[in-house]
């Protein structure tokens, strides 16, 4: 062997023999030797081989050049094969560069299976999020190269060529490791994938004993990465000859084929569009929950079996767990067939084996056991998601010490995953109320989500993002308010938010986001411990990220921070909000975003005549009707391409931005006679919500009956003289409903009634636009709550003389006992969480 | 000859008679109704050749049956070359054949590394110990080198190259049985087999023919119909043609 002092010169030699012979001398050299591997990377080896690697010869093909560069390929795999100390110093932006490039079909077979070798061993080691977007012409190379390889292999069954396909395979999720980056690159991946799997799936029943199940299960994955809702509805349609070998593969002997089958079998169950979303979960066609459910049996069964390995299944592979993970998060029967099989109590023996048992454990635990705690995490957040019972369950089952210590641990990218996923348990758990006001008191968590909210990314990242050379969109224009974070200052160079670097960090923000929403909430003990710690900035800065998901649940935390009471955390969250970027939200491209923008107008108004006032003052009257009017217009309206599924799926949010929006009126109304006035003299938006009271949705039709009750409601001192007031109208609540909040104003005799024919005048206005015939008509109204309070409302009006047989001025003013006459309508479902934008 | 895959025990469903048994006939016509594809068959036997190294004759019978077979054929030859090496104690040709053959292997699987490079350190000793004022100073270097820091981080590698430097301590014909066996050939072979097998695992093949193991099951069938009392014609390779 050559000695390593005399070996490096050797490399730059023009001489094709000597330079073979010197990277033969190195490879022998190398291979299994740590030492020597690490004092040639000190000595610059790198840069010789990724030099000889990229030397490409014009003209007539030189089979010497070639093996050079094969050998160097080789070579430089040996590397990748060591300790994480030597392999991650390969992960330079120049060698992802050089290696990318060697993956077209002009490469010889064997330096592209070197490079393949290289690449899927260092993204194992370090994912890197953003692979697509510095080589926007991966996907399309790697594309054909699986096209080609497919059809040799299918041709002749070629030992290099199921290497190299297998390879291919194994690089796809590991190019896009988030779901999103994973969306990007479907539209090229797909077709040659499954092209692949139902090749493959079709010769497995004819080869016998030859064929690979290693490439197929592979392949099997990778095409459930990538697959869209699209495809997935393609393969579905495409019947059983697809999904029956499928099916039969969750019988196969090897682990790894059982888990790729179910993985994809589970990616189309997930992914065709739900026939109907609640509470209590997701509601697919039956035939698709028919297929969901033969795969329990065979995700236990695969848990189980870790499990009994021993180690309280310390071993399993994380992504039984995950697939599980998205199979229960639907709710409904396959939740239940699973919980039923003891996978709560399965997965918390699990969570406590390999989860830090202290608060302040180090982070080095969790890289270990990382993925099978996250997706141990995801599992039980899923099965929490819609079932009370279940949340109990999980806490009795001593799920919550965990998730907390998961909370605490110092961040790391390794933990970071887990954070997420610790995140998304909070959140399902404060879906309870009762849990929120119990077990959950727990400080340790606030910390953690403060943490997590304020993240940037960690030190050790940094270098390699400087270095790279990263594709930047349009920097959206901030607003000029600087964002000041609590825990860590994001520096300046980051203020054009390269999304794609800084995927991961959005995505940890979002889950966080979401465990604070229901923290906040005003019966939450921990809301005042969450907003002292300084979580508005964060939670503003939020809401105005690119990222949807995020600035979803932003403002969903903010429109919970103004529910309830609380002038002064009202008046905390208006000085960091300001009114700009509430209407920035309600004009928000994304529909849901406006939803929990308007709610958040709601939540604002309600009961508060000061925050009316200020919504005036800052905004300008009319600039709020005008939109409320636009909203209470909305008409969801499909792009040309949309499928009537999409159109049917957003539909429901446009109707709450509806709702959300009358209820803004009704609150206004519910203000004092200035407001009320506010509100007769905007015709456009008054004719538009008596319109509205034939609306399909019963919701927006009370609405619109609270705003006349509002409108049409007297005051207590506009009573005939003499007349006391009546004990039925102070402060009452009705059962579950709307409170009242009267201020009792003693209002001089004459005043009353001049403020009495304000009432009329009012109710002539509605009349005139035709609100009394809308009321008749609600009178028979199919839902309880609409007749109920159409009565009231009829009652009202007809009292100011909306019905013409009534005329004195001295008349009467009465409230139907049924409940005061204040509409103020508590706003927001509270429980109603979740963006379903999260990943 | 009729090979059969899969052998049922062959029980009649009548009424139980003292002694079940089976003339040849009969025996010859239940193994001929057990249908065994010839794609199978083909397979087994590419499969014996592949494992057991017969590369021509491998080649030969892929070209005559028409199959192909998701092993490199060629590399048939690479590892019987790379057998043939450790047998004869050239080690480190065998470790550079290897590199050649699969580069993987020896970075995934230290333990072989450690089995090879141990013998290396056994032959440079069988050097050096052979003549009486013999140098030891290549296998210091050698273990110092590539042995000692392996050693440090796995308690089983430190005993297996405490061992083997003890053999510079005792004279070559006297060895207590734990160093001679060291010495022996028979090392050499087994760390080939071992070799052998890792190549074939990487290469997605499994490690013993699949007719050696359908041997063994017949002898067990066998074995289990005797228990059962019933005569039949046992297998005697004499009778296959």
């Amino acid at each position: 062997m050559i000695a390593e002092d005399d070996l490096l010169p050797y490399l730059r030699s023009d001489d094709r023999r000597i330079q073979l012979r010197a990277l033969r001398s190195l490879k022998n050299s190398i291979i299994g030797h740590s030492e020597e591997k690490a004092a040639y990377l000190d000595r610059g080896v790198l840069y010789e081989l990724l030099g000889i690697i990229s030397t490409q010869e014009d003209g007539v093909k030189d089979p010497m050049s070639d093996e050079c560069r094969i050998q160097a390929g080789v070579v430089l795999s040996s590397f990748a094969y060591s300790d994480p100390e030597i392999s991650s110093r390969l992960l330079t932006p120049a060698t992802l560069s050089t290696l990318v490039t060697t993956l077209t079909q002009y490469s010889p077979p064997a330096l592209l299976l070197a490079s393949l070798r290289t690449l899927t061993t260092l993204l194992t080691l370090r994912p890197t999020p953003s692979l697509v977007n510095q080589f926007p012409g991966l996907p399309t190379s790697m594309s054909e190269l699986i096209s080609h390889y497919s059809t040799a292999c299918f041709e002749n069954y070629a030992r290099q060529d199921v290497q190299l396909l297998t390879k291919l395979c194994t690089l796809v999720p590991l190019i896009s490791p988030s779901h999103s980056s994973a969306q990007s690159v479907s539209s090229e991946l797909t077709s040659p994938l499954i092209e692949l799997v139902y090749g493959s799936l079709k010769n497995s029943q004819t080869s016998g004993i030859l064929f690979d199940s290693k490439l197929q299960s592979t392949a099997i994955l990778a095409l459930a990465h990538v697959l869209t809702p699209t495809a997935a509805r393609q393969i579905a349609s495409a019947g059983p000859k697809f999904t029956n070998p499928l099916l039969a593969l969750l019988r196969a002997p090897d682990t790894a084929t059982r888990l790729s089958a179910a993985s994809l079998l589970t990616a189309i169950y997930t992914s065709g569009k739900p026939e109907v979303t609640s509470s209590s979960g997701v509601t697919r066609a039956p035939q698709i929950t028919t297929l969901a459910m033969t795969l329990v049996p065979t995700l236990m069964k695969l848990l189980d079996d870790a499990i009994a390995a021993g180690d309280h299944g310390r071993n399993c592979d994380p992504r039984i767990l995950h697939t599980l993970a998205i199979v229960c998060r639907e709710g409904g029967d396959v939740t239940d067939r699973c919980v039923e099989a003891g996978l709560i109590k399965k997965i918390v023996s699990i969570v406590v084996q390999v989860a830090p048992n202290n608060h302040f454990a180090s982070g080095r635990i969790l890289e270990r056991d990382g993925k099978l705690l996250s997706g141990s995490l995801l599992c039980l957040s899923a099965l929490g998601l819609y079932n009370e019972d279940y949340r109990k369950a999980i806490i009795e089952a001593g799920a919550l010490g965990a998730v907390v210590a998961v909370m605490n641990t110092a961040n790391t990218p390794a933990v970071r995953e887990v954070k997420i996923a610790a995140c998304h348990v909070l959140r399902t758990l404060s879906r309870s109320v009762r849990l929120l006001r119990t077990t959950m008191v727990e400080s340790g968590v606030v910390c953690g989500i403060v943490d997590l909210l304020g993240d940037a990314p960690s030190e050790e990242e940094r270098p390699l993002l400087e270095n790279v050379d990263t594709v930047t969109s349009e920097p959206e224009p901030m607003d000029d308010e600087p964002v000041q974070t609590t825990v860590t200052e994001v520096p300046a160079e980051e203020d054009d938010e390269d999304e794609g670097d800084q995927e991961e960090d959005l995505e940890v923000r979002t889950a966080a986001m979401a465990a604070v929403c229901n923290l906040v909430l005003d019966f939450s003990p921990l809301r005042k411990p969450i907003l002292d710690k300084g979580i508005l900035p964060l939670v503003v800065s939020g809401a105005r990220s690119r990222y949807t998901p995020l600035r979803l649940n932003s403002t969903w935390a903010l429109k919970h921070m103004v529910f309830g009471d609380d002038m002064d955390t009202k008046a905390s969250v208006m000085s960091h909000v300001g009114f700009p970027l509430i209407m920035k939200l309600c004009e928000d491209k994304e529909i849901q975003v406006q939803e929990q923008a308007l709610d958040f107008l709601r939540n604002l108004t309600a009961r508060s005549e000061t925050y009316i006032d200020m919504l005036f003052d800052n905004v300008g009257v009319d600039e709020v009707f005008k939109l409320v009017d636009r909203k209470l217009s909305l008409r969801a309206v499909p792009a040309a391409d949309d499928s009537e599924q999409e159109l049917l799926s957003t539909q429901p949010y446009y109707t709450k931005v509806i709702i959300a929006a009358a209820y803004v009126i009704v609150h206004i109304a519910a203000g004092d006679d200035r407001h009320r006035e506010a509100v007769i003299g905007h015709e456009t938006v008054l004719r538009k919500i008596v319109q509205l009271m034939r609306h399909e949705n019963y919701e927006v039709r009370l609405a619109c009956v609270w705003t006349i009750i509002n409108l049409t409601w007297v005051e207590e001192p506009n009573r005939a003289p003499g007349e006391a007031a009546s004990p039925s109208l102070a402060g009452q609540m009705s059962a579950g409903g709307p409170s009242a909040e009267q201020p009792q104003r003693e209002e001089s005799i004459s005043s009353g009634e001049i403020y009495f024919s304000d009432y009329r005048r009012r109710a002539m206005t509605l009349v005139r636009f035709g609100a009394r015939e809308q009321l008749e008509y609600l009178k028979q109204d199919p839902v309880l709550d609409v007749r109920e309070k159409t009565k009231t409302a009829i009652y009202q009006i007809d009292s100011l003389g909306g019905d013409s047989s009534l005329g004195a001025e001295d008349e009467q003013v009465e409230s139907i006992g049924s409940g005061p006459g204040h509409g103020v309508e508590v706003a927001g479902s509270a429980m109603e969480i979740d963006s379903e934008l999260l990943p | 000859m009729s090979a059969a895959a899969s052998i049922g025990p062959g029980a009649n469903n009548g009424p139980a008679t003292p002694k079940r048994g089976y003339s040849r006939e009969q025996w010859e016509s239940k193994l001929d109704s057990v249908k065994v594809s010839k794609a199978n068959l083909n397979a087994l036997v590419m499969n014996y050749l592949i494992i057991e190294g017969y590369q021509s004759a491998a080649l030969k019978f892929a070209q005559e049956a028409n199959i192909s077979s998701s092993v490199a054929l060629d590399s048939i030859d690479d590892r019987m070359q790379i057998r043939a090496a450790i047998h004869g104690g050239a080690i480190q040709e065998a470790i550079e054949r290897i590199n050649d053959l699969n580069p993987e292997l020896l970075d995934t699987n230290p333990e072989l590394h450690f089995s090879l490079l141990r013998m290396q350190l056994i032959e440079l000793i069988r050097e050096c110990t052979a003549s009486p004022n013999g140098d030891i100073q290549p296998v210091l270097s050698f273990a110092t080198t590539h042995l000692a820091s392996r050693a440090q981080k796995n308690p089983a590698f430190l005993t297996d190259l405490e061992r083997t430097m003890a053999l510079l301590c005792f004279p070559r014909d006297n060895l207590a049985p734990q160093l001679a066996e060291l010495m022996d050939p028979s090392l050499r072979r087994q760390v080939a087999a071992r070799v052998n097998e890792a190549i074939l695992e990487a290469q997605g093949v499994m490690r013993e023919a699949k007719m050696r193991g359908l041997v063994r099951l017949w002898g067990w069938a066998e074995n289990a119909l005797r228990q059962e009392k019933v005569d039949f014609p046992s297998l005697d390779l004499k009778n296959i043609a």
